[in-house]
């Protein structure tokens, strides 16, 4: 657990943050050995097994645990592939626009003046627009693809890293160890990836949580609403736009991928809240 | 987890018993659920099937066939006749007035009519107006439709798709705000609403003796609920009386809902897998090899799907038409079993052992379209699956976007192979196959009057049709309706709910 | 204080512009308007013509340039769908938008602010842990599935509340809950963390100290002043409702401008979307630049500073 330095301390007794990484930890291992512990092939469909409740139902099909949705695929099958899917996309949606946010906001915050007021405009722009929005108009364009979607949502969640790093790299810009490294002749980039960097670790990594969270949500959406992951893909907001004909009589097909985007989600927001009530308490 | 998904459950069940009694029996008023929004209510502009049934009831056509029977009854014109191969006279009913209460005439026939038999009018489906030559005002009661050549179908069209508009409001207006206040003869009068809803209202000087009858419900409010749970919610809920596009699905459970009845019409529409043979969307186009063709073909498995997916009586269907039609040959047809093997050693001949990918688009349902994906799956053939709304995923197919089209066809409800066939394979937009021996037969076809002869060249038709593997025709559609108890109401075989027939019963 | 003003309007300024820039090339660039306009049933001597009396044929910078100018007199194009103009559709569909924007801050102001006030009164007691984790739970709910669940609960089980539609303000009930739960956890946070911070403060120490009675010194003096950046985020969060409602939209059926621009991306009618976008995104602005002077009227220390 490097990435979380101050894991080793105090964070044993955050609860919020231990049921988080817990959750999340499991998350991962489900995501990573999928082919492994999946009952089922979660694509191939049997029309004669289809809409099988869950177990604590009656008329359950043995062997398909959580039951089977409208293709007769099985539903636990699925629901362990889309885990795949969301950490896939979160991570990857968060690497891309970490990278960006972080670089502009760096930049913004070291060599201040005309640098900041673009990059800070930059931001503003980026802010007003409307993320799910233009999203949805950029994928309808280019066609729906986890690719796309993740590189589409990398492209425009960058700009909390931004803020965070333009305001951390200006309170120590002036720093004592800075000003040492410039006057050594440090080249700039070294400065900045090894002297500033490491030092706006801390709130960079909660807005990563936060940003992934985020990211995990939007994708469901766009998924949901027919211009997200495409099928046969097990995306959770796909499951759910698919199983929502079915709510009023089969209602397990929207309530597990609900449950399972709900419980992700919230065990990356719960780490997140740990590591800032951590960083608040250390302040 | 468990418990609450057992809750919800439980919620799923009491809510059956929480129907809504508010039926509009009360006030003589319907409310309906309707899934499209209507970008126009002009018939020829807004051919939706939604926008079509709107087009029913606000403006009438010069002629009806009634939906039991099948025989044409007199609508605007009392009476008809073939004068020589290309000329229909029809004589006009006197007193009919349209809604802002003036007075129906020829010159309103020949000025609708003429207006749109010009192409650049833009009438969405030129198929239903193409053939007019001229329509000719004989006198102020009296009307001529002049086809280009001999026109078969002609009474058909007339019956199905040629409302007639108010010359007069027309020209003061202009086409575009006619569409968005729409004035007819029909048995109902547009009232504009929301964005969300609208009204029609019996119409109180509606003529009587035309097959229409005159309408026993006084208010129809038209609610436009794009999703199709939210819409079965609202069923559920009482907040309306009566929906369609029900999926197949959740018409027994429906059904079970005290207070209400659901049930699935057969319908004429068929469904089909239209494949890009032309390379329209790619010239490269694996599916130009007849050969691959024919393994799509037979890789899906029809009849599991119908079974499992369509429900109703809906059926297997073997042709590029609807089997009732007239010259829709099945005995003509190749038929494909459903033979994965096969279709692999096909693929593998063709030179696509390693499989390939395709873009398919559908829109009416995505279990379907996900099972058809699958069972292409099963041989090789990714499908990168678009579902998009009726209206976009047929513009995705006539513009040649698309590498196969899961569409459906509903032929204007005419029951005529024309009108199917006739419109896919006649090298129009719809024509993915664009071939030529075939658009030859289907031109000979439209234009032959003797009905031996007609059905013959037909027969030639979906010969070559499944031969050459252009479809996998799949299956009849079966429409789901959800409506309440009370309501008097019977679903028809052509998709056209006539409210101006429904009544309460109560 | 002018010199603040006339940069943040410069900012406003050049946000606009770049958003136009990203609208035009949504609308002009990506796709071919030409094809668009003429429908599907044209031909390739159809399109040129089009694209020839439009001027879809002159080059990029041109193009922009008369978008501009369209767009500055109000035009937006036309729907390639409908054939109406863009303005017309979209202007009959904000209402049904703000009101359920509006009414969804409502909701997340009325839950977060008395929450967040007494969270921050009583820090770490129970109070406080609820209302924290009414914010992670809030934060982490998916709305589109809590919606498609309120539906089920309170639509039809208990059938207190109308499922779809927008004619009555009891529509907008469960809407607004479903949005207005995405907007409370980050306005609650400040709250509480405005109100901890500012009844540390030393002029709230000696207001108390002075004997000003408790209420007084909380309401009065406190909130006041916590209450600030929750100004700002209002005006964010209302921003984002602008943009995040279209998925609210499409399940309740209300038609709001975010069902529009679902309804004209499944059509791929671009002239509607990329009016929508900057039509979302000009609101955005205004509506920062309101909370950031409303903010700087508000507060004597920036107006000081600049």
């Amino acid at each position: 657990m490097t990435v979380f330095p101050e894991s080793d301390r105090v964070h044993q007794r955050h609860w919020g943050f231990l049921i988080g990484a817990g959750l999340l930890g499991v998350a991962a291992i489900v995501a990573i050995f999928a082919p492994f512990i999946t009952p089922h092939d979660p694509f191939q469909q049997d029309l004669a097994l289809r809409l099988k409740p869950p177990f604590w139902h009656e008329g359950a099909e043995p062997g398909y645990l959580l039951g089977t949705d409208q293709l007769g695929r099985d539903y636990l099958s699925r629901l362990i592939y889309g885990t795949r899917i969301s950490l896939v996309l979160g991570l990857g949606a968060v690497l891309i626009s970490g990278l960006i946010g972080i670089t502009l906001g760096i930049v913004a915050g070291y060599f201040g003046g005309w640098i900041d007021t673009a990059i800070s405009a930059l931001i503003t722009t980026r802010l007003s627009l409307p993320v799910v929005l233009v999203a949805l108009a950029i994928v309808a364009i280019v066609g729906g693809s986890l690719t796309v979607v993740l590189l589409v949502i990398g492209l425009l969640l960058w700009d909390q890293f931004a803020v965070v790093a333009r305001t951390a790299t200006m309170s120590l810009r002036n720093a004592e160890y800075i000003a040492a490294a410039r006057a050594m002749g440090t080249s700039r980039l070294h400065i900045l990836v090894r002297e500033v960097l490491p030092n706006i670790r801390a709130p960079l990594i909660v807005v990563a949580t936060v940003e992934m969270a985020n990211a995990i949500l939007i994708e469901a959406a766009l998924s949901f609403l027919g211009l997200g992951v495409q099928a046969p893909l097990p995306s959770w907001g796909l499951m759910l736009s698919e199983g929502k004909n079915f709510m009023f009589f089969s209602p397990w097909l929207i309530t597990l991928p609900g449950v399972c985007l709900f419980t992700l989600t919230l065990a990356i927001n719960l780490m997140g809240d740990g590591l800032r009530d951590v960083q608040a308490r250390d302040r | 987890m468990i418990r609450f998904s057992r809750l919800l459950s439980a919620t799923a069940v009491l809510a059956l018993g929480a129907t809504g009694a508010l039926a509009g029996s009360e006030d003589n008023s319907l409310t309906i659920g309707i899934g499209e929004e209507l970008p126009s209510f002009d018939g020829y502009i807004s051919t939706s099937r939604d926008g079509v049934v709107m087009t029913r009831h606000l403006f009438d056509m010069l002629i009806y066939r009634n939906p039991e029977t099948f025989e044409y009854e007199p609508l605007l014109a009392t009476s008809w006749e073939r004068i020589d191969d290309l000329t229909w006279e029809f004589t006009l009913r006197e007193g009919v007035t349209f809604h802002d209460g003036s007075a129906f005439d020829a010159e309103d026939v020949a000025f609708t009519l003429n207006h749109y038999a010009d192409p650049e009018a833009g009438a969405r489906s030129q198929a239903s107006v193409s053939w007019i030559e001229n329509v000719e005002v004989v006198d102020p009661q009296t009307v001529r439709i002049v086809s280009d050549a001999p026109f078969p179908a002609a009474l058909e069209f007339v019956a199905g798709s040629l409302p007639i508009y108010p010359s007069d409001y027309v020209e003061s207006v202009g086409w575009q705000e006619f569409g968005q206040a729409p004035i007819g003869t029909g048995p109902y009068v547009y009232q504009a609403g929301d964005s969300n809803a609208f009204t029609l209202t019996a119409y109180e000087d509606y003529f009587e003796g035309g097959g229409k009858g005159t309408p026993a419900i006084d208010t129809i409010e038209v609610r436009i609920i794009p999703d199709t749970a939210t819409r079965i919610a609202e069923m559920i809920g009482g907040g309306v009386d009566w929906i369609w596009n029900v999926p197949a699905d959740q018409i027994e459970q429906l059904n079970a809902v005290p207070g209400l009845t659901a049930e699935l019409g057969s319908t004429m529409r068929i469904a089909m897998v239209a494949m890009d043979a032309a390379g329209r969307a790619n010239p490269e186009s694996p599916l130009a090899d007849p050969r691959v063709r024919q393994a799509v073909n037979h890789a899906i498995d029809r009849e599991t799907l119908v079974s499992a997916l369509v429900g109703g009586d809906g059926e297997v269907v073997n042709v590029p038409c609807y089997p009732m039609q007239f010259g829709c040959d099945t005995e003509a047809a190749t038929v494909y079993d459903f033979d994965p093997e096969r279709a692999r050693e096909l693929l593998a001949e063709a030179g696509h052992g390693d499989g390939f990918s395709v873009r398919m688009a559908s829109f009416r349902d995505r279990a379907r379209a996900e099972a058809v994906q699958q069972y292409l799956a099963n041989v090789g053939i990714t499908a990168d699956l678009e579902m998009l709304q009726a209206r976009a995923s047929f513009s995705a197919w006539r513009e040649g976007d698309i590498d196969m089209w899961y569409g459906d066809w509903g032929s204007f409800s005419i029951a005529d192979v024309s009108a199917s066939t006739g419109n896919f394979f006649n090298g129009g937009t719809n024509d993915g196959a664009q071939d030529a021996e075939l658009i030859a037969l289907i031109e000979r076809g439209a234009a032959t009057i003797d009905e031996e002869e007609r059905r013959s060249i037909y027969s030639d038709a979906i010969s070559r049709i499944t031969e050459q593997a252009y479809w996998v025709p799949m299956h009849t559609i079966v429409m789901g309706y959800a409506y309440k108890d009370a309501l008097d109401f019977t679903p028809t075989v052509d998709e056209l709910p006539r409210f101006f027939l429904a009544s309460w019963t109560e | 204080m002018t010199g603040f003003l006339l940069r943040r309007l410069a900012l406003a300024l050049f946000v606009l512009v770049t958003i136009s820039v990203i609208t035009f090339v949504l609308s002009h660039v990506a796709v071919d308007p030409a094809l668009g306009v003429a429908g599907d049933s044209a031909t390739d001597e159809d399109i040129a013509a089009i694209r020839a009396q439009y001027g879809f044929d002159r080059p990029y910078l041109v193009q922009y340039a008369a978008y501009i100018g369209n767009v500055l007199s109000g035009d937006f194009g036309r729907s390639y769908l409908s054939g109406e103009p863009v303005i017309g559709l979209v202007a009959e569909r904000v209402p049904a938008t703000a009101l359920l924007a509006f009414l969804s801050i409502v909701f997340a102001l009325a839950l977060s602010v008395p929450l967040g006030v007494l969270a921050a009164l009583h820090p770490n007691s129970l109070l406080d842990r609820l209302a924290l984790s009414l914010a992670v739970f809030g934060q982490a709910i998916p709305n589109f599935w809590a919606g498609l669940l309120l539906i089920l609960v309170f639509g039809l089980n208990l059938g207190w509340l109308p499922i779809s539609g927008s004619s009555s303000l009891a529509h907008f009930v469960l809407p607004s809950i479903t949005l207005g739960t995405f907007a409370m956890p980050a306005l609650m946070r400040l709250v509480r963390a405005g109100m901890i911070e500012v009844l540390d403060a030393d002029y709230i120490r000696t207001a108390r100290a002075m004997g000003l009675k408790e209420r007084t010194v909380l309401w009065k003096y406190a909130l006041r002043n916590a209450v600030l950046p929750v100004v700002s985020l209002t005006a964010v969060q209302f921003g984002f409702m602008l943009g995040g409602s279209i998925v609210v939209e499409s399940i309740f059926a209300i038609q709001g401008i975010g069902y529009l621009a679902w309804q004209s991306m499944s059509r791929a009618d671009m002239p509607v979307i990329q009016a929508i976008v900057l039509l979302v995104s000009m609101a955005y602005i205004v509506l920062t630049l309101a909370a950031d002077l409303l903010n700087a009227a508000l507060d004597p220390r920036l107006r000081r500073a600049s």
